[in-house]
């Protein structure tokens, strides 16, 4: 049954939503030329940055880097990673009325024929996972596609200039090479976890609500450098591959979001299993 | 097939909507549900369905608890409120979405049920272009397709004209002949009362009357 109700969710919650992954594409592509553009600017001043190749790891950076750790100093430069929040938020909102709009409608025919409300939270898990997948790996492809297109590197080692974009002091950085591999698969993973306690906070609250949390986790976690507010893991650009200075842990970025999925994960099958199904009205 | 609700609390949003209803239905029977709005007939249906938890009593189906031995009748066809389904698809497409999940009935058969409710089953109009009407004779065939055993239809004749009300008392009938317990809430007096075998009259959340029809016995519950 819980094959079936998958199926269901693949076909309706993400074929049948393919629009969304379209406006992906065209925003990822959009977020390459601004970097694209901005090289070239840089590369006025300095030529020599020019000769070393974009790689594609710049290309993801750009888009999902973050900002550097935000300190409360006079004459301190801090600007919002509007991109990043951006990118996030897209893909927070898109999955955001599937589930409990499905309960309301069609959905709860779907589930009365199922016979079973953990197979419905489950399979809305594994719809959640590779919903979040396919829109990061529609990144992955929008940056390959730019990347043939501007002659880029294909590998995901980051360049001197994006860092100097980014304005960090590049004497306070890791050893290069700086790799995205790990940051950029712990910031899936984390978007994952955040996606699943809005899902979750869906079933307590009204959606758009679960929403404002999602948002406001990712507002503090810019703001507060802290390993507890999960959104840092999803900014490479703070994490120990890239910085020295208390950077954030990738292996424990993995665990806590682990962690964290697994007892969502539970909750919803608590909430779930006690839940009334009512109309949205109600 | 046997249905019993034993001292059955609901409340919701701090309103008592089902208030300690106790009652058994059985299989070969129409149940009529009357009530004014608010009464609490949509309630008991949701709660027979398992949509609801009761936070007192238990439901039992055929033996089974709700909420504890399953999570759902095992054979129930339901229409409560507006029926919904996917706009994108035609009333075919959406009825095979929903077979397709216990896989027990053929394209035949489904496309049998969409033309027992008077609609065309080979129309490529979309769901989302259909009519009141025919949204309602959807919902219908989708609760009644696949033969079950119970089958809740609240305000079956919605949207419908005389042909299509005198259609829902043909199939609600042939439903009950064939063995399933048929419930049906509506607030059409004289529809209900002709086409009910047994009448629960409910009243804040209360039954507070039941009528069996073949013997014209009233009880009044107090």
């Amino acid at each position: 049954m819980f094959i079936k109700l998958l199926k269901f969710d693949i076909k309706n919650g993400i074929i049948k939503r393919l629009w969304i992954f379209g406006l992906a594409f065209l925003l990822f592509i959009l977020a390459d030329v601004i970097l694209y553009f901005q090289r070239l600017n840089i590369g006025i001043e300095h030529p020599e940055l020019l000769e070393q190749n974009i790689t594609l790891g710049d290309l993801l950076l750009y888009t999902v880097g973050g900002s550097k750790k935000f300190v409360m100093e006079d004459n301190a430069s801090f600007i919002f990673p509007v991109l990043w929040a951006f990118v996030i938020l897209v893909i927070a909102f898109a999955v955001l009325r599937y589930p409990t709009d499905e309960l309301c409608g069609f959905g709860r025919h779907v589930l009365i024929l199922s016979g079973n409300r953990k197979a419905w939270w489950i399979s809305k898990c594994c719809w959640l996972f590779l919903s979040v997948g396919a829109y990061y790996y529609i990144m992955l492809i929008s940056a390959i596609v730019f990347g043939c297109l501007t002659g880029a590197t294909f590998n995901l080692n980051i360049s001197e200039f994006l860092l100097q974009v980014m304005q960090f002091d590049l004497s306070a950085l890791a050893q290069p090479p700086w790799n995205l591999w790990e940051p950029l698969l712990l910031h899936v993973w984390v978007v994952y976890t955040l996606c699943l306690m809005q899902m979750l906070l869906s079933l307590y609250l009204r959606p758009l609500i679960s929403f404002f949390c999602t948002s406001a986790v990712l507002v503090f976690s810019v703001l507060f450098s802290s390993p507890v507010l999960i959104g840092n893991y999803a900014i490479p650009l703070r994490t120990e591959n890239i910085i020295t200075d208390n950077p954030m842990r990738i292996g424990l970025g993995f665990v806590v979001c682990t962690v964290l999925c697994a007892i969502m994960l539970v909750l919803g099958l608590f909430k779930i299993n006690r839940m009334d199904i009512l109309t949205k009205e109600e | 097939m046997k249905i019993e609700l034993n001292h059955v609390t609901k409340t919701i949003s701090r309103r008592l909507v089902i208030d300690d209803i106790s009652l058994t239905l059985e299989g070969g029977k129409i149940w009529g549900i009357k009530g004014i709005n608010g009464s609490g007939k949509t309630m008991l249906m949701r709660v027979i369905s398992g949509l609801i938890k009761p936070d007192s009593g238990s439901v039992i189906i055929d033996g089974k608890v709700l909420w504890k031995d399953i999570s759902f009748p095992e054979s129930i066809g339901i229409l409560i409120e507006a029926p919904a389904f996917l706009d994108g698809l035609t009333g075919l497409q959406n009825l095979q979405t929903l077979a397709s999940i216990k896989n027990k009935i053929s394209d035949d058969q489904i496309k049998q049920a969409i033309l027992d409710v008077g609609l065309n089953p080979n129309l490529s109009k979309k769901y989302k272009a259909y009519s009141l009407g025919m949204k309602q004779r959807l919902g219908i065939a989708a609760a009644l397709m696949e033969k079950p055993e119970i089958i809740l239809l609240d305000e079956p004749t919605n949207a419908l004209d005389v042909d299509g009300v005198e259609l829902i008392k043909k199939l609600t009938r042939r439903e009950r002949d064939r063995g399933a317990l048929v419930v049906v809430s509506c607030h059409d007096e004289a529809i209900i009362t002709e086409l009910s075998d047994e009448i629960i009259y409910l009243s804040e959340g209360k039954v507070v009357k039941t009528m069996d029809r073949s013997e014209d016995d009233e009880k009044t519950v107090v």
